[in-house]
């Protein structure tokens, strides 16, 4: 054990220094990810079975609905995210009364993320057999029953390993969001790491990061699995 | 012909749909009518492309037609709202090619579905669906996936949802055309059971004579979206009149393959000679006279049998008869006049002996 201490202590001299700071940007990063991952995915859903029931041939059919969300979502995906957290600025004052900090980072966190859960889930949503859906029309079940007990249900599988790949991207856009002020481990990265040449801070950040985008999507796997059948 | 003018419970009257894209627009259905009557199984046979399908699915509205009438049980149903339109499809049942089953639940579950919908007691759906499971023969499967069935036992999973709510209508779409002929038998049976057992009228949609010739008790053939031939299943397998309907015999009595056969040198060498190449179809009583000896001795004429078979149709016989006639001319045609007389199906394939003549001469 004290071998150990003894080995981080000789190379990682600043990260044993800054722990505590280390902790705190932690903390942060799992709240931001939790908060936003949590708000967009409910958003991200909706968007992704409107996208769905309004296409051609959809359940409820409508053009102008599926093409003015298919739009939307297009524009905000090509807007780097840089650019949106700093384009965001009044809306995010407006929104959480802050633009800096933990509570500044959730808005653009999750304006950035919806566009992209909206379409993975609406991927999933189309994978699920347009024959089971018309069987259950035949069988005189309303369409609200439709979406949610047999859409949503045999899709969860596609549903879940879309959650995952949000997740990681929400994990790396939260890091980004860190850099311009968010708080959480980009920004202890950034300010001690990248400002001041503290190399081995940089290191532990990416060690971190590493092993919680693989934490979920271990996790996530385990989850889409049990649930196909 | 026991019950006197039984009620329809299904009529459809002249039925439009067309389906246009940007590009064309294809007329599925122009003009359709049938009616089909309490317990029957009628079957809708035609071509790929013909508009069973669409025409199956404006029975319970899933494709609303462009024009005409739908009624079940009496009562129009195109101007139905949804809600109304809901209540009509749960007294509708469907099943289809691909059992479209729910992936993600049990076969228990997928049973359950419709009953869950419609808030039935706990008791009531264990009861119901525990009755169709025993009824299709699945009790050992309640807890399964259906990716852990095979085709058979995921149609009779399909056939136990449809069922469960107690339609009085079943609709069939292709329900066997995904299954090898060991499995459509024994889903044909079960079919052919849920009706004399419980009374059920079934629609039965497909592209196979053998489906048909099977189990249903009336057809209509489909035939680019407009009704060639309907009746009962003896009328237009004894009487075809449409070109589609006499293709369809022709196949039931391998037809093709004799040509096929006769196309053979061999056997080609085998026939000629001796004479006239005649097709004969004996139809109901007529299949159980000595026809072929009656010529033999009454008419002087030499018959050698080629091939023969007999389908048997809703209890009554179609055989089937190649033969090859020599003879005097006059003999000859005295004799295939005697059995038009008769009424037996008379079709000279192809004339041997002329042909031989000619390339002497």
């Amino acid at each position: 054990m004290k071998q150990v201490t003894c080995f981080i202590g000789e190379y990682f001299p600043n990260v044993v220094e800054f722990q505590g700071d280390l902790l705190k940007a932690l903390k942060e990063t799992v709240l931001m990810v939790g908060i936003a991952g949590a708000i967009s995915m409910f958003f991200g859903i909706l968007i992704g079975v409107i996208l769905v029931v309004t296409a051609e041939g959809g359940l409820y059919e409508n053009k102008w609905i599926s093409g003015v969300a298919g739009k939307l979502i297009n524009v905000l995906r090509s807007i780097p995210f840089v650019i949106l957290v700093a384009f965001m600025v009044p809306l995010t004052r407006l929104i959480a009364g802050t633009s800096i900090g933990l509570k500044g980072a959730i808005p653009p966190l999750v304006v950035g993320i919806v566009p992209f859960i909206s379409r993975v889930i609406e991927q999933a949503l189309c994978e699920v057999d347009k024959g089971v859906i018309e069987a259950a029309r035949a069988m005189g079940i309303s369409k609200p029953y439709i979406v949610v007990h047999i859409l949503i249900r045999e899709a969860m599988p596609g549903i879940i390993r879309a959650m995952v790949i949000s997740c990681i991207s929400l994990i790396g856009l939260s890091a980004m969001a860190g850099a311009v002020g968010g708080g959480g481990v980009g920004s202890f990265a950034i300010r001690y790491g990248y400002a001041r040449y503290m190399v081995d801070i940089t290191f532990v950040t990416v060690l971190i990061l590493l092993l919680a985008v693989n934490l979920v999507q271990g996790i996530g796997n385990k989850i889409a699995k049990r649930m196909t059948h | 012909m026991s019950v006197v003018n039984p009620e329809p419970i299904l009529e459809l009257s002249n039925l439009c749909k067309t389906f246009r894209t940007k590009y064309n627009s294809v007329e599925a259905l122009k003009g359709v009518s049938l009616s089909v009557n309490e317990r029957d199984i009628f079957g809708i046979i035609g071509l790929s492309g013909a508009g069973k399908s669409t025409l199956v699915r404006t029975i319970n509205m899933l494709e609303r037609p462009d024009s005409g009438e739908v009624r079940v049980s009496g009562r129009e149903i195109t101007s139905l709202a949804e809600t109304d339109l809901m209540r009509v499809r749960q007294k509708i049942g469907m099943i289809f090619q691909q059992f479209n089953l729910l992936k993600s639940i049990t076969v228990y579950e997928n049973i359950a579905l419709p009953l869950r919908y419609l808030r039935k007691s706990k008791a009531e759906i264990e009861r119901k669906v525990s009755d169709m499971l025993e009824i299709v023969g699945l009790t050992d499967k309640t807890g399964n996936y259906p990716s852990q069935l095979s085709g058979g036992q995921k149609q009779r999973v399909a056939i136990a949802r449809a069922l469960v709510t107690d339609p009085k209508i079943l609709l069939s779409d292709e329900a066997t055309s995904a299954l090898d002929p060991q499995t459509t038998d024994s889903i044909l049976s079960l079919l052919k059971e849920l009706n004399s057992r419980f009374g059920l009228t079934i629609v039965l949609i497909t592209h196979e004579v053998d489906v048909v010739k099977k189990i249903c008790s009336k057809l209509a053939v489909l035939d680019k979206g407009e009704i060639a031939e309907q009746g009962t299943l003896w009328d237009v397998f004894a009487n075809p009149t449409s070109g589609i309907a006499k293709k369809m015999l022709s196949r039931l009595f391998k037809l093709d393959d004799i040509h096929c056969a006769l196309e053979n040198l061999k056997i080609g060498k085998i026939v000629q000679g001796r004479g006239l190449l005649v097709h004969l179809l004996f139809k109901g009583e007529k299949a159980n006279n000595a026809y072929i000896a009656y010529l033999v001795k009454n008419f002087d004429v030499c018959i050698s049998i080629i091939y023969g078979n007999i389908e048997v149709i809703q209890t009554s016989p179609i055989g089937s008869l190649f033969i090859a006639m020599s003879g005097e001319e006059e003999r000859v045609q005295a004799a295939l006049g005697y059995l038009r007389s008769e009424g037996i199906g008379v079709g000279i394939l192809r004339e041997w002996h002329d042909k031989r003549r000619e390339e002497i001469h």
